[in-house]
């Protein structure tokens, strides 16, 4: 295995957005998605080539160390470092993302307005994304997670839908609004540690605790640099109240910056969480748990009821995703081995389920030209393999057994229920009031009569070849980790169970010492 | 006999595979495809019936009956899917598997012609592979997938008719009101697995008997369990799906009725009936008491015919329910068994009426059918005699009797009222029939039309007619063998009563039967309809309360539907002017700040960030460079901000 596989992981994107700008300007629009899906496709094999040096490498790791790891000076008068690795829980958010993008990328197959412009940003967001989950240098982690919010800016911005300034721009500010706040607890960290590499300071934080010693109140530091961590993560996941960019963003964003929006980036969230903002201040995420515990009910109560009220398809998609990130963390929360490895499932199949709702919408979108959910009518008449494909993404979404979404829930309940016993009652109505706006949409969309409209089948065709490749791989993943959760769990069981172990030991003995 | 159980179980979802994937293209639209796997299923549940029946199922634990495999794991626990064979999965097993079989043979006539036929079958394969997957599951997580996939097969289903709006209100009723009662599963999921931190049924009575699951934990879990199944067996108050769900094909209403859906929230409480406590089984016992008078009452003013049966089966449930909460837990087993056969003859048998009467469901338009339908008629009077509890001859007067015996042992109140209800059973069940077979044609139009049913109809009928005769005789000693092994675990528990059986309570039993009877035949048969009518009119008060349903409908509509949207309207606005309306705000004053004090920003920026910024320059400049003018303003903002936390870090 290749040293460098990591590098080459995030530099086939790069170098496929370079190449991008290079294509001459008459075959644009043809050869930039051509370059766009192959570089895509490259670095969904890098990824699998990840996935196997780290299942080859792992036998001979320590708990808490990393596979594949590059570790190279780079401005050394900061300690700053190119420092690069995986453990389970990476391998599997690449693997989320890589898999991800491909079927967005198809989704870009029709963008017309400057497309070498598009599939550039596509591709450099790829490479941001793909970045963050291989960062163990805190520098290069924030670079990463700068070097993504660039192009989704502009992707909404450019090509979005009618209001696409003010959703871009209200998604840029409320990212670098959290940005900030992770910068701040990056840089006081590094005033007082003098290091950036995250083994290190996960290391500190479960020996002595950070900022111990190095200042007076170092229990307040911590306190405050935790929740700088945790408000920057919490508005990627989103978690209420920190959601408002999520609808905008979504309804204004194009089909495939949607998907991505909602597969990759709200999970660059929980990995934060679970990377830094938990390992590093165990003691401080504890004594908040219940602060986390009732933002993360809100986020699933409030946003299921919240999404029934929509009438707009894609903001009612996206108000659910509002709902089921609230059980990451709130899985996260309990720290239990049910509830941490239910929250990251969950991560995992809203990673899948909702790109796949978001496509199902576009593809409506793109034939009707609007999204109103009273105006639509019968479609699974007048478009069969559009209505199967849309029920199977709705109940996977709805969390039917069998489908991936099932597992999450389930586990992150029985998880969370252990050490939150009454909260994970209110956790619970979410079940209900999901079904009901699902159904209810599913009813008013695709079944009863289909109005004159939609019935003609030259404006109304069903699915193309196109669209089935990119909704049908979304749909069996769904159904495969509905089945046999063990595949997908045991990528990043072990790891995670590791940090969330450390994370309740210290954190439990810090908390109960007070 | 566990590859059984797995035939037992994939035969039909192999079935339901390619009858989605190729049944359009098929013969007769792979109606025999589905009808093959569903056949299997029931040989090889006859063999597991033969075999358990022969004793080859020696405890609980016999690793012959038992398989798990793992699933999923978490730190040190385990989560496994498992099978697990008894006496009580083997009566399960051979009533679903008949009753599904019996039913894909009559919908291959009743269907014919219908431009889905093909998805109907595949659904069907679906709904029978999901109840044996409940049946079969060894603990309690697995049974809750089979329930679930319950759940969405009814759904399909009772919305089969979806391109009409009412089977689509009907089928998202009937999932939803289910959906409620499964959070009660999920509690009793929570707290059984966060005290034993298994799902397994043998080890959660373990914990029940030795007192691993203390007292309290049992009730709170048992009552959600209940909840579960008040949900899917339509109990008082989330009964309200069921006669709604009338909207589906008759096939699916005789399943759903039978053999799969309202069975098995009977089949969850009888399974897991050792972690009941005294206290939630006075619940239990209470709302089937409720529930099995209630919806007789309703049952009287109904006209239409599956709405009838639909709210017989509500009442029929709530006895089993009585029986379980008065520890007769053999009866309450036994009745499920009975009824499930005299109950899909009828929903067939109505469905036969329906499909001679060109799909007239209204009663009052038919009459005098006996004649033109003699073989439906025959085997549907068996049928009411059946429910009624004629007897000695029917099945259900035994399994009626023995529950009845069971109340009247342990609440004597909760007896009386039951034993009210069966006698309105008797009464309006022969009302129903009365009103569809006997006395005049009422509408001559219907009348006229009216045919026989084809063979494939009528022979299911034939079967489950001998069945609900035969169902009472204990043939082979199946009640004892089958039911009394499963029960002595039970009992081990603490759980279940013993009683002799009692002569008197058989008399009023045999009375109450034939009050109800005779009282029908008196109104319904030899009254004039004047002197009827004269009859009902101090009553019509009451009438119009029972053929409103009592008006739940309208209130769960006033206080459960209206405000949940409303709620739900009032936060999206809060969502969209209050949370967001802030972060505008915010925005707006951050912006205005910015140009306000344009100057100053830019030289305290730019002094804090050469003074103390320098990491972030490296990185933050090089972003900033590449901004348009707007952002960079906030950019500089961010680094602004930055600085002023690093001054700070200093001093302090």
């Amino acid at each position: 295995m290749g040293s460098n596989l990591l590098s080459l992981t995030f530099l086939l994107p790069l170098a496929g957005s370079v190449l991008v700008l290079l294509v001459p300007k008459e075959s644009a629009g043809r050869a930039c998605r051509w370059v766009n899906l192959l570089a895509t496709l490259a670095t969904f094999v890098a990824t699998l080539a990840v996935w196997s040096g780290w299942n080859a490498a792992k036998a001979k790791l320590l708990p808490g160390q990393y596979a594949l790891t590059e570790d190279v000076e780079w401005i050394a008068a900061f300690g700053i470092r190119y420092h690069l690795g995986v453990d389970g829980v990476s391998v599997a958010l690449l693997l989320l993302t890589s898999f991800v993008s491909i079927g967005a990328s198809m989704a870009s197959w029709n963008v017309e307005k400057s497309a070498k412009g598009y599939h550039s940003m596509f591709l450099l967001l790829l490479a941001g994304m793909v970045g963050v989950f291989m960062a163990l240098d805190l520098f290069l982690f924030y670079l990463f997670w700068e070097i993504m919010l660039l192009p989704m800016y502009f992707l909404i911005g450019i090509w979005g839908g009618p209001r696409r300034q003010y959703a871009s721009i209200k998604f840029f500010l409320y990212t670098l609004a959290g940005s900030v706040l992770m910068l701040a607890g990056i840089v006081l960290i590094w005033i007082h540690h003098r290091t950036f590499q995250i083994p290190e300071i996960v290391q500190i934080a479960q020996s002595t605790g950070l900022f111990e010693g190095k200042v007076d109140g170092a229990a307040t530091y911590r306190l405050l640099c935790f929740i700088g961590f945790f408000v920057a993560f919490a508005i990627k996941v989103p978690l209420f109240p920190f959601h408002t960019w999520l609808p905008d963003a979504h309804v204004e964003a194009p089909t495939p910056i949607s998907m991505i929006l909602a597969g990759v980036l709200l999970k660059m969230g929980g990995y934060g969480l679970i990377r830094m903002a938990y390992p590093f201040f165990p003691a401080a995420a504890v004594t908040l748990q219940y602060w986390i515990v009732g933002l993360s009910l809100a986020s699933i109560v409030y946003g299921a009821l919240v999404a029934m009220a929509q009438t707009d398809f894609k903001k009612l998609v996206a108000y659910s995703s509002v709902s089921h990130m609230g059980f990451v963390t709130l899985g996260l929360a309990s720290l239990t081995p049910e509830g941490s490895n239910g929250a990251m499932y969950m991560m995992l199949a809203h990673g899948t389920i909702s790109p796949m709702l978001f496509m199902l919408v576009g593809v409506i979108y793109e034939r009707a030209h609007h999204r109103d959910i009273d105006r639509f009518g019968g479609l699974a008449w007048a478009m069969p393999r559009y209505g199967v494909l849309a029920a199977f993404g709705i109940f996977a979404s709805l969390g039917l057994p069998g489908l991936s979404g099932f597992i999450a829930e389930i586990t992150v309940f029985l998880g969370s229920f252990d050490r939150f016993p009454r909260l994970t009652l209110i956790a619970t109505l979410g079940m209900v009031v999901t079904a009901a706006y699902y159904l209810i949409t599913l009813q008013k969309v695709y079944l009863g009569d289909t109005p004159a409209v939609y019935q003609d089948k030259a404006h109304y065709p069903d699915v193309s070849p196109r669209e089935l490749w990119i909704l049908l791989p979304l749909a069996a993943v769904t159904l495969l980790m509905g089945v046999l959760p063990g595949l997908a769990m045991e990528i990043y069981r072990v790891d995670l169970e590791g940090i969330v172990k450390g994370v309740k030991e210290v954190g439990d003995a810090i908390a109960k010492v007070k | 006999m566990l590859n059984l159980a797995l035939v037992i179980v994939l035969a039909p979802f192999v079935g339901f595979l390619l009858q989605s994937a190729f049944g359009r293209r098929l013969p007769r639209q792979g109606d025999w495809l589905t009808i093959l796997g569903i056949g299997a299923s029931f040989a090889a549940a006859v063999i597991v019936f033969g075999r358990v029946l022969g004793g080859e199922v020696l405890d609980a634990a016999d690793p012959a009956a038992n398989a798990r495999w793992e699933w999923m794991r978490f730190g040190e626990v385990v989560w496994n899917v498992g099978i697990k064979i008894d006496g009580l999965t083997a009566v399960m097993l051979f009533v679903v598997t008949l009753v599904a079989f019996l039913v894909h043979v009559f919908s291959s006539a009743y269907m014919h012609g219908d431009p889905k036929y093909w998805k109907f079958f595949a659904w069907l394969q679906m709904f029978s592979t999901s109840m044996l997957i409940l049946v079969l599951a060894d603990n309690l997580l697995v049974l809750f997938i089979g329930w679930e996939l319950v759940g969405l097969c009814s759904y399909k289903l009772i919305g089969f008719w979806s391109e009409r709006q009412d089977p689509c209100n009907a089928a998202r009723k009937a999932f939803i009101t289910t959906r409620i009662g499964d959070l009660g599963m999920v509690v009793a999921l929570m707290l059984i697995y966060s005290q034993t931190k298994s799902f397994a049924f043998e080890d959660m009575f373990r914990a029940a008997s030795t007192g691993g699951l203390d007292q309290q934990v049992r009730t709170w879990a048992s009552l959600g369990l209940f909840m579960a199944a008040m949900g899917k067996s339509a109990q008082f108050p989330l009964h309200v799906w069921l006669p709604d769900a009338m909207e589906g094909p008759t096939p699916v209403s005789a399943l759903i009725h039978a053999a799969t859906m309202v069975a098995a929230g009977v089949y969850l409480v009888g399974r897991t009936f050792p972690l009941f406590t005294d206290a939630s089984l006075l619940v239990v016992a209470s709302v089937g008491a409720v529930t099995a008078v209630m919806a007789g009452l309703i049952a009287l003013a109904q006209n239409d015919i599956k709405k009838v049966l639909a709210y017989s089966t509500v009442s029929q449930l709530g006895f089993m329910f009585l029986g379980l909460g008065c520890k007769a837990w053999h009866a309450a087993l036994f009745h499920l068994t009975t009824h499930a056969f005299f109950k899909a003859l009828m929903f067939l048998g109505s469905g036969s009426v329906i499909h001679a009467c060109h799909h007239e469901q209204d009663m009052r338009k038919m009459g005098g059918l006996w004649r033109k339908l003699p073989i439906t008629g025959t085997t549907f009077f068996i049928g009411v005699l059946a429910i009624a509890g004629f007897p000695f001859v029917t099945s259900g007067f035994f399994s009626k009797d023995a529950i009845l015996a069971g109340a009247w042992h342990a609440h004597p109140a909760l007896f009386w009222i039951g034993l009210g209800a069966a006698v309105l059973t008797a009464f309006y069940m022969f009302r129903l029939f009365a009103m569809t077979f006997l006395g005049k044609p009422k509408d001559e139009h219907v009348f006229e039309h009216a045919h026989e049913s084809p063979f494939a109809m009528t022979l299911p009928l034939l079967v489950l007619c001998a069945l609900s005769v035969a169902a009472g005789w204990d043939l082979f000693h199946w009640h004892s063998k089958l039911l009394d092994p499963v029960a002595a675990g039970a009992t081990a528990a603490g759980s279940i009563g013993h009683h002799e059986h009692s002569q008197f309570v058989m008399y009023l039993a045999i009375t109450a039967g034939c009050v109800g009877l005779g009282a029908g035949l008196i109104v319904f048969r030899a009254m004039a309809p004047e002197r009827l009518a004269a009859l009902k009119r101090p009553f019509g008060g009451l009438e119009r309360a029972f053929a409103r349903k009592f008006g739940f409908d309208e209130l769960y509509r006033e206080v459960i539907l209206r405000p949940a949207y409303v709620l739900a309207n009032v936060l999206a606005w809060t969502d969209r002017e209050g949370v967001d309306g802030a972060v505008n705000g915010i925005g707006r004053t951050a912006a205005s700040a910015a140009r306000g004090s344009g100057t100053i920003d830019r030289v305290v920026v730019d002094g804090a960030v050469r003074g103390t910024g320098a990491v972030i320059l490296a990185g933050g400049d090089g972003v900033a460079r590449t901004q348009s003018g707007r952002i960079r303003t906030y950019v500089a903002f961010g680094i602004a901000a930055v600085a002023l936390i690093l001054i700070l870090g200093r001093i302090f």
